[in-house]
């Protein structure tokens, strides 16, 4: 019997003898040890309810502790992106970028606080943007922290331009969370939409060619001779974690 | 008719020790249902008897343990004559004397399954061994009530 279960195992089978045993015995083998799992599981439950009871609120804690964890892990991934975009950015020249986090967003009064003040050289009206594009300027300053006016706030108002084959210069200003408004005076040039809307430079702070966003609607006033484009601004102002300012 | 009722008792015994030992296993130690089954068996069965239940318990445990059937026969083959010669001398089957048969049995088995198959850690297999005798020693009471009511009345 051991040279036969030898020469099976060698050959990478099971021998005979043991396959029937094994078979025979699955078939009441095994819904005995269905019920007896059942029965073993029951009687666990009775007898260590109190222990059971304080693993599982241990393993929600760790869950929760993990889901967080997992949230923190996500935030840092995409501040690492915005990070990376950020050191691609182009210089712009006499300008000196200061690297900054965002550490407080009030999207209702279209306000976002920065961990730079002062004393980064941090002064109101400087521009404060994305790789994607402008977000907003320094309103106030503290030492070590400053507040940026939004470009949704419609207390914001920049130069700005429809980059076509004639750039059309206007004002856009905030218009809520999602949307700003350009006014232009020409309405004799078409202007075509997703046609990109930067700045215009005419500003001692803000220069010129800060990607602002594309337009996507365009409204003609001719009663009043006024162009109203709306432009849906590049970046999404609650996704911002890292910004540039630009000194 | 005696022939089938140990083939039925080894290969639910066999059943259980594949479904249900593990899971009933106390303190480290798991019963050993088909070693449990050869002590009443063999009284039944006499000597000879007793040795081919025994052969036939380790050649069920040893398939399902996919270890080496050999050693699981020869132990239990042992076993299976001594149970019945040593059974032969008790006059009055008490629940008492069954659980102390095949305790002793137990040991012997598994002390002599461990001269064959030498365990990694003799220590911990013979601490359990004293285990499995005390468990395998109630699990034999039913067998020998079963045993009683049902192979005796069909005179061996």
């Amino acid at each position: 019997m051991g040279r036969v279960q030898t020469s099976a195992r060698n050959a990478g089978r099971v021998d005979a003898v043991t396959s029937t045993i094994q078979t025979a015995s699955d078939l009441i083998g095994r819904p005995v040890g269905a019920v007896s799992q059942g029965v073993s599981d029951f009687a666990q439950g009775i007898f260590r309810a109190g222990s059971l009871r304080a693993e599982n609120e241990r393993l929600r804690a760790e869950e929760q502790a993990w889901s967080l964890y997992d949230a923190r892990i996500r935030d840092m991934q995409s501040e690492i992106e915005q990070l990376r975009s950020l050191m691609g950015m182009p210089p712009i020249p006499g300008r000196e970028a200061v690297t900054a986090v965002a550490i407080g967003y009030y999207p209702h009064e279209h306000r976002m606080t920065l961990g730079v003040g002062s004393d980064q050289g941090i002064r109101p009206d400087q521009p404060v943007l994305t790789a994607a594009g402008l977000i907003g300027v320094v309103h106030s300053v503290e030492a070590n922290r400053c507040q940026v006016r939004l470009i949704s706030s419609p207390q914001f108002q920049v130069g700005a331009a429809v980059m076509g084959e004639v750039p059309l210069e206007g004002i856009a200003r905030g218009e809520g969370r999602d949307v700003m408004i350009l006014q232009l005076l020409d309405l004799s040039q078409p202007i075509e939409l997703d046609q990109p809307v930067v700045t215009s430079g005419y500003s001692e702070r803000i220069p010129r060619g800060l990607p602002i966003g594309k337009a996507v609607q365009v409204e003609d006033d001719e009663q009043f001779g006024i162009r109203r484009v709306r432009v849906f601004p590049h970046v999404r102002l609650s996704n911002v974690r890292s910004v540039v300012v630009l000194k | 008719m005696r022939f089938w009722i140990a083939l039925v008792v080894l290969w639910g015994g066999a059943a259980l020790q594949q479904g249900a030992a593990e899971r009933l296993a106390i303190l480290g130690c798991a019963p050993d249902f088909l070693l449990a089954a050869v002590g009443p068996l063999a009284l039944a069965y006499g000597r000879s008897g007793g040795a081919v239940v025994g052969f036939l318990a380790g050649l069920l445990h040893g398939g399902l343990a996919g270890a080496n059937i050999a050693q699981y026969a020869a132990s239990r083959a042992i076993v299976g004559f001594v149970a019945a010669w040593t059974g032969s001398a008790i006059e009055k089957l008490e629940p008492v004397t069954c659980l102390i048969h095949v305790a002793g049995l137990t040991v012997l088995g598994r002390i002599l399954f461990m001269f064959m198959a030498p365990p990694a850690q003799i220590g911990s297999y013979l601490l359990a061994t004293i285990g499995v005798a005390v468990y395998n020693g109630v699990i034999a009471l039913p067998i020998y009530a079963l045993l009683r009511k049902t192979v005796r009345k069909d005179p061996l």
